[in-house]
C-alpha cells in the first residue's frame, strides 16, 4: 500500500510541475485561442440547426459511436504499451523495486483513470453545450458529470484489458488490432443487438457518444442511469481480468513487447531510394523527407492512424453530402479537399512533436531553419496530395462533367489542397511542443484561407504569394529557434 | 547466496544465455563479455525483470519467480540504461527508492550523507532533467546502494562517471565487500575490473567460457602481454569460443 501511495504522489507531483512548466500555454495562449475559435464559431452555432439532422437508425448511431471509440483506443494504444510495458520510460526503475504486483497493476490503473478523465470531461462539456442548445434541460450538466465517473473507470480499464490480452496473444500491432475492430464494426451494423453485447465492455462512452447525436438531431432518446450502472459493473469486471492477466504475464510479455520494438522494420527499402529524394528535392532535404516519410508509413504515433481515419471519413461524406443534398458539387467537393488535406497535413506539427527530443541530431549536423521549415512544408504537401485527386475521382463518379468543368474542378482542387497542405506545413513549428494547441491553431488560419479561396478562386493568384512570402520567413526562423534551442525540447 | 542453474534464456531464435550454471557468493563478481554476450540478460534475470525460459534462479535459497518482492528487497540495482524522472529533483528522487524499499525517516541521513559522497549535495534540489549524464549515474548508484542492501548489481556502472566519482564509488564497493555483501557488477573498463573484482566470469554468445579469479585467469590465459585487456580478448573472442 505505501508503495502506491509513493507512486501516486511522486507522479501527481511530476504532473503539477508539468503544468507549472506549461502555465503561458495552459491559461493563457490556451483560452486565448479557444477563445477566437469561439467567436470564429459563434455566428454559426445559431446555425446549427439543431433537431433539424436526420434521425439515424439505432444501428448506424451504435456503427458511428463503435467507430469513434475504436479510434481513441487505437490512438491510445502506444501510451498504455508505454506504461503497462515500460522500457524506455522512467517508470522501468520501477520493475527493480520491491513492489508487489498488485500495487503496481494498481497504481496503473488509477494513472489511465487520470489521464482518461480530461478528454470525457471535453465530451461532457459537448454533450452539455449540444443539449444547453438544443433546449434540452433533462440533459443537465449534472446528469453527464455523474456518468463521466464511471465511464472513465470502464474505458480505462478497457484501455488495459485490451493491451495486456493483445500483448499476450502476440496482437499488440496496430494492423490486426484495426481487423478485430473492424470485424466488430461490421457485426455491430450487420446484427444490431450482438453488437450491442459486443460493446458491453465500452458501453458508457458509446452511450454518451450516441447521447450527443440524439440531442442533435432532437431525439428524445436520452441517458439512462442504468448505463452508468452498467458502466461500473463491466469496470469491476474488466479490471479485474486485468490485473490477473498482469500478475500471470506482465513480467514474460514486457519482453515480448522488446522483441516488438526491436524486430525489423518495413519500407526500409526506402533509404536505398534516397537519391530519387536526393535529386528532386536536394541531398539535405531530401534526407529529411525521407526520415519524415520513413517516419509516417511506420506510424510514428497513434495520430497517423486518427490523421487517415478522418482523410477517409471526409471522402465518404462527400459521396453522402452530395447524393442526399442539393449543395453545388463543386463546392463540396473542394470543401471535403480542405479538411481531408487539413487531416493529412496536420501531422506535420505532430511530426515536429515526436522530433523534439531527437534535435541533438539536427543541433550537430549542419542543418539550417531553412530546410527544416522547407522539409515539413513539401512533406504535408506530399502526404496529402493524393485528396485532391480522390476528391476529384469520386466528384466526376458522381456527376459526369464537361471536359473543360472537369479540368476548372481538377484546377481549383490543386488550389485548395496547395493552399491548406503549405500553409499547414510551413506554420507546423509554430507551438512545436504541444501539437493540438497548434493544430488548431494552424486549423484556424489554412482553412479560413481555404473557405476564400474555395468562394473566390482568383483571390488565390493575391492571397498566396504574398502569404508565403511572410510565413516562409516566419516558419523559418521558427525552426531556427529550436535548432539553436530556445524552446520545445524541454517539454 | 545467488544461484543459476541450468538457466536458458531465449529471445526469438537468438540463444541469449546457454545452461548457465553459476553460484555467486559474498563477492565481488564481475561479469564480462562483449556486447550482446548475455550480461544485462543475467542481471535482469537475477532480479527476476525478466525470466529464464528454463533453469531455476535462486537468491537467498529462494525461487525469484516466486519471490519477487522479497528478492528486489534484498538487491539494490543499477541499470545500464538508466532513465529517470526527469521532473523530480535527485534527492525527492532517492526519497521516492528510499520510500518503496520501506525504509523509515533513517533514510534521510543516508540520503544526505551520500549525496555528500558523491558531491551531489549541491545540486540536490534541482530538477534531474537539469543534471548532467554522469549526475544522473550518481543518483542511479546512491539509490542502487539505499537500505545497505545484501546484494548490488550494476550494469556498466562506469559509464559516464568522472574519475573522482569512481574512486568514491570503488571505495564504496570495498566497504560493502567488507561487510559481507555480494556486488556483482558488468563492465568493459578491465582497469577497474582488474581493481576491485575478486572473481571474474566472461560470457561468450550465453555461455561462461571462463570463471576464476584475475590471476587465475591470467594463469589460464598463460600470455605473454601484462594487459588484463589481452586476457578479456583470448577468452571473450568469438573465434576462441568456437575453437
Amino acid at each position: 500500500m505505501k508503495s502506491l501511495q509513493l507512486i501516486l504522489y511522486f507522479k501527481f507531483l511530476e504532473i503539477l510541475r508539468q503544468i507549472k512548466d506549461n502555465l503561458f500555454t495552459l491559461f493563457f495562449l490556451g483560452p486565448i485561442i479557444l477563445w477566437f475559435v469561439y467567436m470564429l464559431a459563434v455566428p454559426y452555432i445559431d446555425a446549427l440547426a439543431v433537431g433539424s439532422y436526420p434521425i439515424l437508425s439505432t444501428n448506424s448511431l451504435q456503427l458511428l459511436a463503435t467507430i469513434l471509440v475504436f479510434l481513441f483506443l487505437l490512438s491510445s494504444l502506444s501510451d498504455v504499451v508505454a506504461e503497462i510495458y515500460p522500457i524506455q520510460s522512467p517508470d522501468s526503475y520501477l520493475d527493480a523495486l520491491p513492489i508487489a504486483t498488485n500495487w503496481r497493476f494498481f497504481s496503473l490503473l488509477i494513472i489511465r483513470i487520470t489521464r482518461t478523465i480530461p478528454l470525457l470531461v471535453v465530451i461532457g462539456l459537448l454533450n452539455f453545450l449540444v443539449a444547453k442548445i438544443a433546449n434540452k434541460p433533462s440533459q443537465t450538466l449534472s446528469l453527464i458529470l455523474f456518468i463521466l465517473l464511471p465511464i472513465a473507470l470502464q474505458l480505462a480499464a478497457l484501455q488495459i484489458l485490451l493491451v495486456i490480452f493483445a500483448t499476450h496473444f502476440k496482437q499488440i500491432y496496430f494492423t490486426r488490432i484495426l481487423l478485430v475492430f473492424f470485424a466488430i464494426s461490421l457485426i455491430t451494423y450487420l446484427f444490431p443487438t450482438f453488437g450491442w453485447c459486443l460493446g458491453l465492455p465500452f458501453i458508457g462512452i458509446r452511450e454518451l457518444l450516441i447521447l450527443i447525436y440524439n440531442n442533435l438531431s432532437g431525439n428524445s432518446n436520452g441517458l439512462s442511469s442504468i448505463d452508468s450502472v452498467i458502466s461500473l459493473i463491466m469496470f469491476i469486471f474488466l479490471a479485474s481480468l486485468a490485473l490477473i492477466g498482469y500478475q500471470k504475464w506482465a513480467i514474460a510479455d514486457r519482453e515480448a513487447v522488446e522483441q516488438i520494438l526491436a524486430k525489423k522494420r518495413y519500407f526500409s527499402d526506402l533509404i536505398g531510394r534516397n537519391f530519387v529524394f536526393a535529386k528532386i528535392f536536394g541531398l539535405r532535404l531530401g534526407a529529411h523527407l525521407l526520415r519524415d516519410l520513413i517516419l509516417t508509413f511506420r506510424f510514428f504515433s497513434a495520430a497517423v492512424y486518427l490523421s487517415f481515419a478522418f482523410a477517409i471519413i471526409f471522402e465518404i461524406s462527400l459521396l453522402a453530402i452530395v447524393r442526399n443534398t442539393d449543395y453545388p458539387m463543386d463546392i463540396v467537393s473542394q470543401a471535403v479537399t480542405a479538411l481531408a488535406t487539413f487531416s493529412l497535413a496536420a501531422l506535420a506539427p505532430a511530426l515536429v512533436k515526436h522530433q523534439l527530443p531527437f534535435l541533438w541530431l539536427e543541433r550537430s549536423l549542419p542543418v539550417s531553419g531553412q530546410d527544416m521549415s522547407m522539409c515539413k512544408l513539401i512533406y504535408a504537401c506530399l502526404i496529402s496530395l493524393p485528396i485532391p485527386i480522390i476528391s476529384f475521382l469520386l466528384s466526376l463518379a458522381l456527376k459526369p462533367l464537361a471536359l473543360n468543368e472537369e479540368s476548372f474542378l481538377l484546377f481549383q482542387l490543386m488550389l485548395v489542397w496547395l493552399t491548406v497542405s503549405s500553409l499547414v506545413g510551413i506554420l507546423s513549428f509554430e507551438i512545436a511542443s504541444r501539437p493540438l494547441l497548434a493544430i488548431l491553431f494552424i486549423a484556424i488560419g489554412s482553412l479560413a484561407i481555404a473557405v476564400l479561396v474555395i468562394q473566390v478562386w482568383w483571390i488565390w493568384f493575391i492571397l498566396y504569394p504574398y502569404l508565403m512570402d511572410k510565413l516562409l520567413v516566419r516558419g523559418r526562423e521558427r525552426a531556427r529557434i529550436l535548432i539553436i534551442g530556445l524552446e520545445g525540447d524541454n517539454d | 547466496m545467488i544461484k543459476l542453474e541450468s538457466v536458458v534464456k531465449r529471445y526469438d531464435k537468438l540463444v541469449a544465455l546457454n545452461e548457465v550454471n553459476l553460484t555467486i557468493g559474498k563477492e565481488i563478481f564481475a561479469l564480462l563479455g562483449a556486447n550482446g554476450a548475455g550480461k544485462s540478460t543475467m542481471l535482469k534475470l537475477i532480479l527476476g525483470i525478466i525470466e529464464p525460459d528454463e533453469g531455476k534462479i535462486l537468491v537467498a535459497n529462494q525461487e525469484v519467480k516466486y519471490s519477487l518482492v522479497e528478492t528486489r528487497q534484498k538487491i539494490g540495482y543499477l541499470p545500464e540504461n538508466l532513465v529517470l524522472y526527469e521532473r523530480l529533483t535527485g534527492k525527492e528522487f532517492l526519497q521516492f527508492v528510499a520510500g518503496v524499499k520501506g525504509l523509515g525517516r533513517e533514510a534521510n541521513l543516508e540520503i544526505e550523507q551520500a549525496l555528500k559522497d558523491f558531491d551531489l549535495k549541491a545540486k540536490q534540489d534541482l530538477l534531474i532533467r537539469q543534471y548532467s549524464f554522469g549526475m544522473k549515474k550518481r543518483i542511479g548508484l546512491i539509490a542502487a546502494m539505499l537500505g545497505n542492501p545484501e546484494i548490488l548489481i550494476l550494469d556498466e556502472p562506469l559509464n559516464g562517471l568522472d574519475v573522482e566519482t569512481i574512486t568514491t564509488l570503488r571505495k564504496r564497493i570495498q566497504v560493502l565487500h567488507q561487510e559481507g555483501k555480494t556486488i556483482i557488477f558488468s563492465s568493459h573498463i578491465m582497469d577497474f575490473v582488474e581493481r576491485m573484482a575478486s572473481r571474474v566470469v566472461i560470457l561468450s554468445q550465453g555461455k561462461i567460457v571462463v570463471d576464476g579469479t584475475v590471476k587465475e585467469l591470467r594463469e589460464k590465459a598463460n600470455l605473454s602481454s601484462d594487459h588484463f585487456e589481452e586476457v578479456f580478448f583470448h577468452f571473450a573472442s568469438k573465434k576462441q569460443n568456437i575453437a
